[in-house]
């Protein structure tokens, strides 16, 4: 092949690829992917609660004057319902909302008289509390609920259809409502509910209906100056993370192509080095895009960056390649690329590998992370072995700053293997910052503390949140069972332990599907109690008759007890109904199962929460701060144990290729010690580690076996190994200009990111060379 | 459901309507025009009255009576304070309208009703003195004179002329006395007003004041 049909070739690929991804390419920016899946039914809630309407529904709060802004509420809400990404936006409660419960309740009034149906219905059907229902419905007919009442008396003289709506106004309200329209709890603010139909963390769409809601808010300012608006709800919090890593990225962009530009000029003099240098790079990033979108249809944003970034590591293979060409410009190219061959795929070997471990987690994003980077690194691998040897052919890379600075290390470096006693120093200093660093280590596994937010947007979530929420989202009790009617029992069973509660104060209140609809076999023994209630017609005739009323008063309710039983209300009917959007938020079906939620108002001991569930089977109390603090802590220590099982699989490769100890513990040690140290700086430096360090370091560490493997395999050869050191160098120098400038994020994780790569390669290479003489190597004399 | 609810609250506003200081709208001799009626009806501060009502329901053998007290608050919030024979309590005020009967539990909020909000309407357009926004709720008749007339109100909506039938407000020599509430179903509702106090301004503090009476000690 001639440079020009490779460069033709390249071209081609390069063109299809971005051709197909432009086509193709969906974007997410899914936080929901970095949770867990396939861990248990708790994982699974985790995901649901993640992704349930509740997180998808902005709150947006009005006032003018310190009174709620009603009328400015009604025109936003009718602005923001026209919104295609909006499902469904409210200001107030349903005008239909009575008039669809009563079509579909009241017909099975019956049904649903009483959770003890046993012991309560024959009371209230003994001739006194007859009589005395009589009597009252008599004196209430003259006052206002009287037109009401006298309509329902008919079919209905026992009350059971306003037993069940004062049950259900007994239920703590999920938002406070003036009149029909919905307000704060303070009373000041007017509160529209906005539902979105993509995830909350789909920021794209979220940024999209920001910017209709505040262009809906200035017009409304036009008519109303005085109006203030605040909101609160998670999408707010994925717009401004996105505005945020996209402002981090302008920054580190900028530091990282300055500087790694200016690393390519000091070396090769020639910045068009710099372009063969991050070719292979940008074909595998590009062959991992390719290949991702058709395998997982979509990728997600965080995927795409952390890939992006593997031009850091893919550099290394053709920045090798470049040194050892530009120090021998009369060998062949080819040849080079023949001879480096072994060394380069024990290294991206061994850097993939490190990689694969994360595609064993429970995190999708982590999958997608692992699939990007194994792919990138082979096809890069890939070009730096078969396409760039051609191209360098044409543009050999100029050789004398490389090589004398090449000659300056080595010099340092043999003038360091002279004073053994400087290097037992260092060794000593090492094992002193383990010593010492490590045991200070603390460890945080909540993730949410990297998240960095504008302190105003907090702010006004926070006075948001204070203003309307009354249930604790995140800590729910759950439920969960084999079918609806095993769902709707166990609710009952949660209502009937927590209500103790409830009355004694433990408790400010719950609200679960318990207060829409009761199991089926309750419903069917309510009706069987009442219809088993001796002459209940011919005595609720008497009683109504001695109250004043006329004798066919109560003759509908007669005919409806001789005939058949109505159909019991089941969650199909409700999901069906009008009233679906009660039951949304309290059941769920998921991997052919169904959840339950029960929410807590003003939770004052957990522990006895904990307790008065603690042996309904399939039912417990599920706080989603908590069990997330907890996965990723075992994810953390699992991750942790992969790193050593992958370095032992290093080793393992290693002790194949090398089949004596002193290289394998040359080109090994300095990525265990670089591991040790980065956590043993953390401790030092009072910083707590996360699972971001640890993600992290599993890059690095792959990292750090490369640069030993590199200078193993040239340690005999003096020209060699010169361009080795060089290699390094400019490895290390670009990878911290690429990954180190993370460092500069204003997201905590991009940060953790950068931090722990920056430092750890810095390790690498002191320790690399290090630890080849602490092995009694001689690097540079001929072997 | 809702039309039930619309006409009890039509039935609670127009009770009210009916306290309106209408002595003064014009004298014998002068010919009788609802305008004249609604400007008068605009300029009362306020006004608080005794009620006594009878209700003839087909449900019942014997009509049914009861009594109490009303409060009008400018420009649209009313309560009205049923004391025999059971003590209970209605409250429109602005977006709300809220229902208790006595004995400590809480109120119930029935202001989620589209007739009952038609009927508020129709309620705050007759103390505005609004005509033209009254006509468009109902059919309005004025007849008889200034010494003896009836207005008769007629259900524009679908919803509410299904359960109303007509609301006739009566009035002699000036001052309004009676209200009569006819269903579709037959049932009759007739409202006496007396006494009334019509010279002082009512506020909203009041209304509320009334409602919570029949509330919690």
């Amino acid at each position: 092949m001639t440079a020009r049909q490779v460069r033709l070739g390249l071209l081609g690929l390069v063109v299809l690829m971005v051709a197909f991804c432009a086509w193709r390419i969906r974007v997410g920016t899914d936080i929901s992917n970095f949770l867990p899946v396939g861990e248990g039914e708790a994982a699974v809630l985790s995901r649901l609660l993640t992704d349930s309407e509740l997180s998808r529904t902005l709150v947006v709060t009005l006032s003018r004057d310190g009174r709620p802004a009603f009328t400015e509420a009604r025109e936003l809400e009718a602005d923001l319902a026209a919104h295609e990404g909006v499902a469904w936006a409210r200001s107030g409660v349903d005008g239909e909302f009575l008039r669809n419960l009563y079509e579909l309740y009241f017909p099975r009034r019956h049904l649903l008289m009483t959770r003890e149906p046993e012991r309560e219905i024959p009371r209230l059907t003994e001739d006194a509390a007859l009589a005395e229902r009589a009597s009252r419905l008599r004196q209430q007919l003259a006052g206002p609920a009287g037109p009401l009442l006298k309509r329902v008396i008919p079919e209905d003289p026992l009350g059971a259809f306003e037993r069940m709506v004062g049950r259900m106004r007994a239920e703590p309200a999920a938002l406070g409502t003036e009149g029909d329209r919905f307000v704060s709890n303070d009373g000041g603010w007017a509160v529209v509910l906005v539902a979105t139909r993509d995830s909350a963390f789909a920021s794209g769409a979220q940024a999209d209906l920001m910017a209709h809601l505040d262009a809906s808010v200035a017009r409304l300012r036009e008519q109303a100056p005085d109006l203030s608006v605040e909101r609160s709800g998670v999408g707010l919090f994925a717009v401004d993370v996105e505005r945020r890593i996209r402002g981090d990225v302008a920054l580190i962009g900028s530091v990282s192509f300055l500087g790694v530009a200016g690393i390519f000029l000091l070396f090769f003099r020639r910045l068009s080095v710099f372009g063969l240098a991050v070719l292979p790079g940008l074909v595998g990033i590009l062959s991992a895009l390719t290949l991702g979108v058709v395998w997982f249809g979509r990728l997600d944003g965080l995927t795409i960056a952390f890939g992006a970034s593997l031009v850091g590591v893919a550099i290394d293979y053709p920045i090798h390649l470049l040194n050892h060409c530009a120090h021998d410009r009369r060998a062949d190219p080819r040849e080079v690329a023949r001879l480096l061959r072994p060394t380069l795929c024990l290294g991206a070997g061994t850097t993939a590998a490190s990689f694969l471990g994360l595609g064993l987690t429970a995190f999708p994003g982590l999958r997608e992370v692992a699939f990007f980077a194994v792919v990138g690194i082979g096809v890069a691998l890939l070009t730096t072995l078969v396409a760039l040897p051609v191209l360098l052919e044409d543009a050999p890379p100029a050789t004398e700053r490389s090589a004398r600075i090449g000659s300056a290390l080595a010099a340092a470096v043999a003038a360091v293997a002279r004073r053994r006693g400087a290097l037992g120093v260092g060794a000593a200093g090492v094992v002193g910052v383990l010593a010492t660093g490590l045991p200070m280590l603390r460890w945080n596994d909540d993730l949410s503390s990297l998240a960095s937010f504008s302190p105003e947007l907090v702010a006004e979530d926070a006075r948001v949140r204070a203003r309307v929420s009354r249930f604790d989202a995140s800590r729910v009790v759950v439920g969960l069972a084999d079918d609806a009617e095993a769902s709707l029992g166990q609710a009952l069973d949660v209502r009937r332990r927590l209500q103790p509660l409830v009355d004694d104060g433990t408790l400010g209140g719950v609200r679960s599907i318990e207060g829409l609809v009761w199991p089926r076999a309750l419903q069917e023994r309510n009706w069987a109690a009442l219809a088993a209630v001796p002459d209940l017609p011919e005595r609720l005739a008497r009683a109504f008759g001695a109250a004043g009323f006329r004798p066919e008063a109560t003759a509908p309710f007669a005919r409806h007890l001789r005939g058949e039983a109505p159909d019991p209300l089941t969650v199909e009917h409700l999901r069906d109904s009008p009233l679906a959007p009660l039951l949304r938020p309290l059941f769920f079906e998921l991997d052919g199962r169904t959840a339950t939620l029960t929410y807590l108002q003003a939770v004052d001991s957990e522990d006895e929460i904990a307790e008065a569930i603690g042996d309904l089977p399939g039912v417990r109390i599920f706080d989603q701060n908590r069990f997330l603090e907890s996965f990723y802590g075992s994810f953390r220590a699992a991750t942790l144990r992969q790193i050593a099982l992958g370095s032992l699989l290093v080793a393992g490769a290693l002790a194949l290729r090398y089949r004596r100890l002193r290289p394998l513990l040359a080109a090994l040690c300095p990525s265990l010690l670089t591991g040790g140290l980065v956590f043993a700086a953390l401790g030092w430096l009072g910083e707590p580690a996360n699972l971001i360090h640890v993600v992290s370091l599993i890059m690095v560490m792959g990292m750090g076996v490369d640069y030993g493997i590199f200078l193993v395999d040239s340690a005999g050869e003096p020209k060699r190994f010169e361009a080795t050191l060089v290699s390094l160098v400019v490895a290390c120098f670009t990878t911290v200009f690429v990954f180190g400038t993370l460092a500069l994020a204003s997201h905590g994780a991009l940060r953790a990111m950068g931090i722990t790569t920056g430092l750890g390669i810095l390790l690498s290479l002191v320790l690399s060379p290090a630890a080849l003489l602490l092995t009694g190597a001689r690097p540079g004399a001929k072997a | 459901m809702s039309g039930q609810r619309g006409v009890l609250l039509g039935w609670a506003l127009l009770s009210v309507a009916w306290a309106v200081p209408w002595a003064g709208i014009a004298r014998a001799d002068e010919p009788l025009r609802i305008e004249a009626l609604m400007r008068e009806m605009a300029a009362a501060p306020g006004v608080i009255a005794r009620f006594e009502e009878e209700r003839h329901l087909a449900l019942l053998s014997e009509p049914l009576r009861s009594s109490g007290t009303l409060w009008f608050s400018r420009p649209s919030s009313m309560a009205r304070v049923t004391e025999a024979p059971l003590e209970t309590a209605l409250l429109i005020d602005g977006e709300t309208m809220l229902f208790r009967e006595a004995g400590g539990a809480p109120p119930v909020d029935l202001s989620g009703d589209p007739t009952a909000r038609m009927f508020l309407e129709g309620f705050v357009v007759i103390w505005a003195g609004d005509l033209e926004a009254l006509r468009q709720h109902y059919q309005v008749a004025l007849a008889g004179n200034v010494e003896d007339w009836t207005l008769t109100l007629r259900p524009r909506s679908g919803r509410l002329s299904n359960v109303v039938e007509h609301l006739r407000l009566f009035g002699h020599s000036g001052a309004l006395h009676g209200l009569e509430m006819l269903e579709k179903g037959g049932d009759v509702t007739r409202t006496r007003l007396e006494p009334l106090q019509i010279d002082e301004p009512v506020t909203r503090d009041d209304l509320r004041a009334a409602f919570d009476s029949q509330g919690p000690p």
